[in-house]
């Protein structure tokens, strides 16, 4: 976020240090103006006028607000990963994937109606999603629990399972009982 | 091969509880009889009813979900599997048709009860997959 400010040089300095600290950048286009009080405010753009005797009320007022909505705009980033559809790079929400799947080392995760490569490893993605609501169901594929429709025991101790987008995967033997356990049986 | 291979990996444990039963058979209610023929004869009973239960079971529960058609899909499979298997072994030449009658008559009762627990897993598994959706669904 580009932030302008419009105060003495004492407190440029500081406010400089601690805002491109934390990411911010300073111009002189910005989103934001942080103004000291009997200075000019811009007609433009949204104005922060402080007291500088109360430097610190802004200090707080900064890492409170402004920063807390920063990191809660990059969690929600940390729900989408960059899919490869074509020649083109989308980007796609967990929630809408069905399923990860390896073909010949290359990783791909399907939604309702496209297939997208993913850069991630299966053991990665493995990791990192299982909060989400992801389980291993085989060597060579991961199910997003949200989209199963029905599972249905199948021979030899394996898993039939009925997906959102009509397709069907096997839950091998050997991962039956995590992912048994996943659903807490 | 692979197919093949899960076959035997189901069989052998079914067919082993056969072997089970002819041993105490010989241990406990007929010390006369042949062990070895038995154990050969036990094992096949096992192997048909487990492997036959499970495989109308699941294909019944995948084509239509339908607890009563399981139940049904197990007891006629395992029925005139059965019924196939003691003709092979002219059991009824040997005993007569009212042995033949009894041996299904038990073979019924074990397809009922393979078809209870099979489906109460069947239950079991989707309850808790929609409980799960539910607590992460409200999670967000």
């Amino acid at each position: 976020m580009k932030v302008k400010l419009i105060c003495s040089n004492t407190y440029q300095l500081l406010l400089k240090d601690f805002l491109e600290a934390r990411d911010f950048q300073i111009s002189e286009q910005a989103d934001i103006y942080l103004v000291e009080n009997g200075k000019e405010i811009p007609e433009d753009g949204i104005s922060i006028v402080f007291n500088p005797e109360k430097i610190n009320q802004l200090i707080d007022f900064l890492e409170n607000k402004i920063l807390d909505q920063t990191k809660k705009k990059a969690n929600l980033m940390q729900e989408h990963l960059i899919g490869q559809l074509d020649e083109n790079y989308e980007i796609v929400n967990y929630k809408e994937i069905i399923l990860f799947e390896a073909q010949n080392s290359i990783i791909y995760a399907s939604t309702n109606n496209k297939k997208y490569r993913v850069k991630d490893k299966l053991y990665q993605l493995e990791e990192e999603l299982a909060a989400e609501g992801f389980i291993r169901i085989n060597k060579s594929e991961i199910v997003n629990i949200l989209h199963i429709r029905e599972i249905v025991p199948w021979f030899n101790g394996r898993l039939l399972l009925k997906l959102d987008n009509k397709r069907e995967v096997e839950v091998s033997r050997s991962y039956a009982g995590n992912f048994k356990n996943f659903l807490g049986l | 091969m692979e197919k093949f291979k899960e076959y035997i990996y189901n069989l052998l444990p079914s067919g082993l509880v056969g072997v089970v039963i002819a041993i105490f058979e010989n241990l406990f209610l007929n010390p006369n009889s042949n062990l070895l023929n038995s154990m050969l004869i036990y094992f096949a009973f096992g192997a048909v009813i487990g492997t036959v239960s499970e495989l109308a079971v699941s294909w019944t529960i995948y084509k239509t979900s339908s607890k009563q058609l399981s139940y049904l899909a197990v007891i006629l499979a395992d029925g005139v599997s059965v019924f196939l298997l003691l003709m092979l072994l002219g059991t009824h030449q040997v005993y007569g048709w009212n042995a033949v009658l009894n041996i299904i008559l038990i073979t019924e009762g074990l397809a009922f009860f393979i078809a209870y627990f099979s489906n109460q897993k069947y239950k079991d598994l989707n309850e808790n997959l929609e409980s799960k959706k539910e607590s992460l669904i409200g999670r967000d």
